[in-house]
């Protein structure tokens, strides 16, 4: 038994020698929890809490009736991980078919992507949007290795429509043009932050009672314009655009008792949803970037300094040159035609660069400048659109000799087509100018107002009296003895002026243009102030002509959609059933007059003998009911009045194309058609001489084509 | 009322009636019995708290794992019940046959076997997978308790006693090594106890000792990589405060000493560990880790309570009172091997050993180790039932 003890009492000292283990194992636990213990249950902190963004929803913005024009989207994006633990390939397959039932794509097209990938390859992504059906179907089968992303997206309701007010945003959600911009601070919120947990593989796990900051959503924009006005606009402009030729054009319509801006249309144009899709160029916001030498419509200046100031009298007549130009200080100035004596409003109406730039040398350098300065001229407009060009005015000590004769005409200043019509509103309104703005209304997420934006007045540009007594020479500019004739709607009293400026390239005055027409309508209570502005307009270069014709058709439109605004009927009505204009007949054969009274359905009786018209009763454009008989005078060809090689131009209006063609060759003219259908605008004007060989603009319209386009203008 | 005599012919499932047993009239010892089953419920918290993620990867759920575990821990109880009603001079007559069969299998299992992270330890046989090594453990040291037993007469003999027991330890100490070496280390350091309780010559046994850490420190200094490591450790031992360690190295070491000063007095709650994202394998190395950060220190005390609890039970109850040198030995071994074990694993949990990637008895995920150290419990009851003195149990109190 001596063995036995032995072997006992070593068995005994191992186990003394193995105690020594556990006692030291809690010795470490003790020096772990107590001595260390607050230093790493700090470092568990930072090592597992973290904090997520809670993204905040960017505000939205509406127009004026309310229309929301910008929305936010979430969309879906689906990628797989196909080194994940748990993914199979039957997984994979089956979410390829999942999206091709939703995507429209077929299953291969995913299965392919999916073995084509690198085959180390951990995030593949098999489409960007997806959406929420395919989304919840695709969480809920819960299988490993796919992943899905949300995508906030901005979305423009009406795509191109007011893309340059709106602007855009890049993909991070930041306003990078426009509103968008200029509000981004308003629109973007405040981010929320979440506590989460957060495990060694980057994995986040959200808990019950983590805090949590809650995001401060975007405000919401509650803007000037007018969808309506907005659209009608940006159609008209590309209408008239392509129409004319010009490579670019711009339209701005503004309330010019408020400086609120309706409506603001570039063209090209983009789409906001994808602006990297367009040229970057389309973006460009040029009512309010591009520094352009005004031309004519800055005669507004010359006018109103020179009739405040008393240095001219509208009594006062002014000769210029047979060959309609002169030489001031050694620059020749030119008339767009020899005009003959003129008086004050004639000046102005018919654009007499020589009168005016005559009556602007009986001013001093400071007083013109000072006008110029009250009206706007030489500071941005403080519009709260991004990107704002201040123009360019030279101060008084800088001009030279021939500075103030070229200023008064509107050259040797550059002013952004905004501050040509903030200038035109302010005098619309009765001399009030006044802050242009877009942003009416900003409100936070329960629709509480949070910033109210007035109208802002600058200040008063000149005295009462002066405006009143120029109102009716700016109204005769929109008459068929002013250059803008073409910017006359039946029926509504515009005013306005033309401009047609002379580019400056290069340091020299090229043979392109900038045409424009800036008018505000009804004369009486001035709603609407619209400046058109092209740029080198193909066709013709007179800004009446070009621009005008743009503005009268905006006009008309955006006066129909105004009930505030009166126009008589009958002015407006068009040829249905009942009754319809009498068309102008003088001038053409009977055969062909016959045919159009019958489509009419208009009887006649026959005065005198000959082929063709002579005269009528009663004339042209009166209504008359469906059967009723009108007089027709017929005579000789010879006998319609011709005198030498210059004729008379004939009434074309509520003829159609073919009549109109075969009655100017008849006569020693041509013809230019726009449009097709029954003429209803031409160029010069009827009762206007014009030497034979040159050609006389027509625009016709499809008479149930505008039908249908008066009913969707009612229905927008 | 678990404590049934084998005498009232009314025994309990584990209990033995009177006719199955030969020589001893005793039932087994079920304290111990009692912490090898706390031991497994602790176990089973830990794992079904710990194993989501690996059951991620595994494309699988924790719940499925759990159940998985819990198969393996009824299996083990059976194994046990069975080993324990094996007579363990019966097992001592086959240990020879078993040590070499287990080296059959350590041969194959370094050519067939599958790969078990990073190492080629398990083998399948007939669809069943298992580790060889664990047989090879039991094995052996059941050989080694009867080669010391039968060499008592001439036990300080260096050629007849020592050398031929290392005969028998070293092939497998090395067939082992070549995957698992921290197993084969304390398979090793075992087996040198177990000798020198078996009478063998302390002086070759220090002798022995010496040369093998010599021949260790020659192979420490032939590596950068292992130098480094070493560093790591020291520094890992010496300095707690984590903001001194690089990042990457000590980096597990760190985490579960996060884990353990998380888990405060009375831990953060059943299932509510937050560190089992940030440890290797916190379903099994780092099981201690969980444990403490979930129960607290009150938790991790109760574990450390229960191992020696077993070695106490094993050692001055079970081994003191064999009726021969071979159950003191056998039981001794048994006893130790478990003890050890725990209280490895437990020690890198603190981060006083490095990262050994043993499992924690009964307590860890994994069949394998399970197998084995119930193995060694049946044993140990089986010498319970042997007890020399009957008076200094209560059994017939």
């Amino acid at each position: 038994m001596n063995e036995r003890n032995v072997i006992l009492s070593r068995m005994f000292i191992v186990l003394g020698l193995i105690l020594l283990m556990p006692a030291a194992i809690v010795i470490q636990l003790l020096r772990i929890n107590v001595a260390e213990g607050e230093e790493l249950r700090q470092l568990w902190n930072s090592q597992t809490i973290h904090f997520i963004d809670i993204p905040a929803e960017r505000g939205l913005i509406y127009d004026r009736n309310g229309s929301r024009l910008v929305t936010n989207t979430v969309n879906y994006r689906v990628a797989i991980d196909p080194q994940a633990p748990g993914s199979s390939y039957s997984s994979f397959a089956e979410l390829s078919r999942i999206l091709s039932r939703h995507t429209g794509r077929s299953a291969r097209h995913y299965l392919d992507r999916i073995e084509q990938a690198p085959s180390r390859s951990r995030y593949l992504v098999l489409d960007r949007n997806v959406d929420l059906h395919a989304y919840e179907e695709i969480q809920s089968m819960n299988a490993r290795g796919v992943i899905l992303e949300e995508e906030y997206r901005r979305h423009y309701n009406y795509g191109p429509l007011a893309s340059h007010l709106l602007g855009f945003v890049n993909h991070q959600l930041a306003g990078r043009a426009g509103l968008e911009r200029s509000y981004d601070e308003i629109l973007k919120g405040e981010d929320g932050l979440q506590q989460v947990r957060r495990d060694r593989n980057n994995r986040i796990f959200a808990y019950v009672g983590a805090p949590r900051k809650q995001p401060v959503q975007g405000h919401t924009l509650h803007t000037t314009i007018d969808a309506f006005i907005q659209a009608i606009t940006e159609e008209e402009l590309r209408d008239g655009v392509g129409r004319t030729g010009a490579n670019y054009g711009t339209a701005i319509v503004m309330d010019p008792a408020t400086g609120e801006i309706l409506s603001m249309a570039n063209w090209p144009d983009y789409d906001p949803n994808r602006p990297g899709s367009q040229p970057e160029e389309n973006s460009r916001n040029f009512a309010v970037a591009d520094m352009v030498e005004p031309g004519s419509t800055f005669k507004l200046v010359t006018a109103l300094a020179a009739v405040e100031q008393g240095v001219v009298s509208f009594k006062e007549k002014f000769e210029t040159p047979e060959d309609g130009q002169t030489v001031i200080h050694g620059q020749v100035m030119r008339d767009h035609d020899p005009l003959g004596t003129l008086d004050f409003r004639q000046a102005i109406a018919r654009s007499s660069n020589i009168a005016v730039s005559e009556i602007a040398m009986r001013l001093k350098p400071e007083i013109f400048y000072q006008y110029t300065r009250n009206l706007g001229f030489g500071t941005t407009t403080s519009v709260d659109l991004p990107g704002e060009e201040s123009g360019r005015l030279a101060k008084p000590f800088e001009w030279s000799r021939v500075t103030l004769p070229w200023m008064s005409i509107g050259y040797e200043v550059q002013a952004t087509p905004l501050q040509i019509l903030q200038a035109y509103a302010a005098f619309a309104n009765g001399g009030d100018l006044m802050k242009p703005y877009v942003v009416k209304r900003i409100t936070d997420e329960q629709g509480r107002t949070v910033q109210l934006n007035r109208p802002t007045h600058i200040r008063r540009i000149a005295k009462k009296e002066t405006i009143e007594r120029l109102m009716p020479v700016f109204e005769e500019v929109v008459s068929d003895s002013g250059t803008a004739s073409w910017a006359a709607v039946e029926g509504l009293s515009i005013a306005g002026k033309t401009g047609t400026a002379q580019k400056f390239i290069d340091g020299r005055y090229r043979n392109a243009y900038r045409a424009s027409f800036v008018g505000f309508f009804p004369v009486d209570d001035p709603k609407y102030a619209i400046l058109v502005m092209l740029d080198e307009p193909g066709i013709s270069f007179y800004g009446g002509f070009t621009a005008g014709s743009i503005f009268r058709e905006i006009a008309r439109r955006i006066a129909g959609l105004d009930r505030r605004i009166q126009r008589s009927p009958d002015e407006e009505a068009l040829p249905n059933e009942r009754w319809s204009h009498v068309p102008s007949l003088v001038g053409l054969e009977l055969a062909k007059a016959e045919k159009l009274l019958s489509h009419l359905r208009i009887d006649y009786n026959r005065q005198g003998s000959g082929s063709v018209i002579t005269g009528q009763e009663p004339a042209r454009g009166e209504i008359v009911e469906a059967g009723s008989r009108i007089e027709l005078i017929l005579g000789d060809p010879g006998s319609i009045s011709e005198s030498g090689d210059r004729v008379e131009i004939p009434d074309l209006r509520g003829m159609s194309m073919r009549q109109a063609s075969a009655l100017l060759k008849r006569i020693g003219l041509e013809i230019e058609m726009i449009g097709s259908g029954t003429i209803y605008t031409q160029f010069p004007q009827h009762g206007e001489w014009m030497r034979q060989g040159r050609s006389v603009t027509v625009r016709g319209k499809i008479t149930q084509f505008q039908h249908i386009e008066s009913v969707t203008t009612a229905s927008n | 009322m678990i404590y049934t005599t084998p005498n009232s012919g009314t025994g309990s499932i584990l209990g033995t009636s009177p006719e199955e047993i030969d020589t001893p009239r005793q039932g087994s010892d079920r304290f111990l019995l009692t912490a090898v089953i706390v031991l497994m419920i602790f176990g089973v918290l830990a794992v079904y708290s710990s194993i989501a993620w690996f059951a991620e990867t595994r494309g699988t759920t924790a719940g499925t794992l759990v159940t998985g575990h819990l198969v393996k821990l009824a299996i083990a109880m059976v194994v046990m019940l069975i080993a324990s009603k094996i007579d363990y001079h019966l097992v001592a007559r086959y240990s020879r046959a078993a040590v070499i069969i287990s080296w059959v299998l350590l041969v194959a299992v370094l050519i067939y076997g599958e790969v078990v992270f990073g190492a080629r330890r398990s083998l399948t046989i007939g669809g069943i997978s298992f580790q060889p090594s664990s047989v090879a453990i039991v094995s052996l040291l059941v050989h080694v308790a009867v080669l010391l037993h039968e060499k008592q007469e001439y036990i300080k003999d260096f050629k007849r006693s020592f050398l031929p027991i290392l005969f028998w330890v070293m092939p497998t100490f090395f067939l082992i090594g070549m995957e698992d070496f921290s197993s084969a280390v304390l398979l090793l350091a075992i087996c040198l106890i177990l000798m020198f309780i078996g009478r063998i010559s302390t002086v070759q046994i220090a002798t022995f000792v010496l040369i093998g850490a010599i021949g260790a420190g020659a192979l420490l200094s032939s590596s950068d990589e292992r130098q480094s490591r070493v560093q790591e450790y020291v520094g890992q031992i010496t300095q707690i405060n984590s903001s001194s360690f690089e990042p990457g190295a000590g980096y597990q070491a760190q985490q579960s000493y996060i884990a353990i000063a998380q888990g405060k007095l009375f831990g953060v709650g059943i299932g509510k560990s937050t560190q089992r994202d940030f440890l290797p394998a916190p379903y099994n190395d780092f099981i201690y880790s969980i444990i403490a950060e979930e129960y607290g220190l009150a938790g991790a005390g109760m574990i450390l309570l229960l191992f020696l609890f077993i070695l106490l039970r094993g050692v001055v109850h079970i081994a003191r009172n064999a009726p021969d040198n071979l159950g003191i030995l056998l039981a001794t071994a048994c006893t130790l091997t478990i003890a050890l074990y725990g209280f490895v694993n437990a020690a890198v949990a603190c981060g006083l050993l490095p990262v050994t990637g043993l499992p924690m008895p009964f307590v860890s995920y994994g069949g394998t180790s399970m197998l084995f150290t119930a193995l060694m419990v049946g044993i140990l009851l089986n010498i319970s039932k042997h007890n020399k003195n009957r008076n200094s149990t209560f059994y017939y109190g």
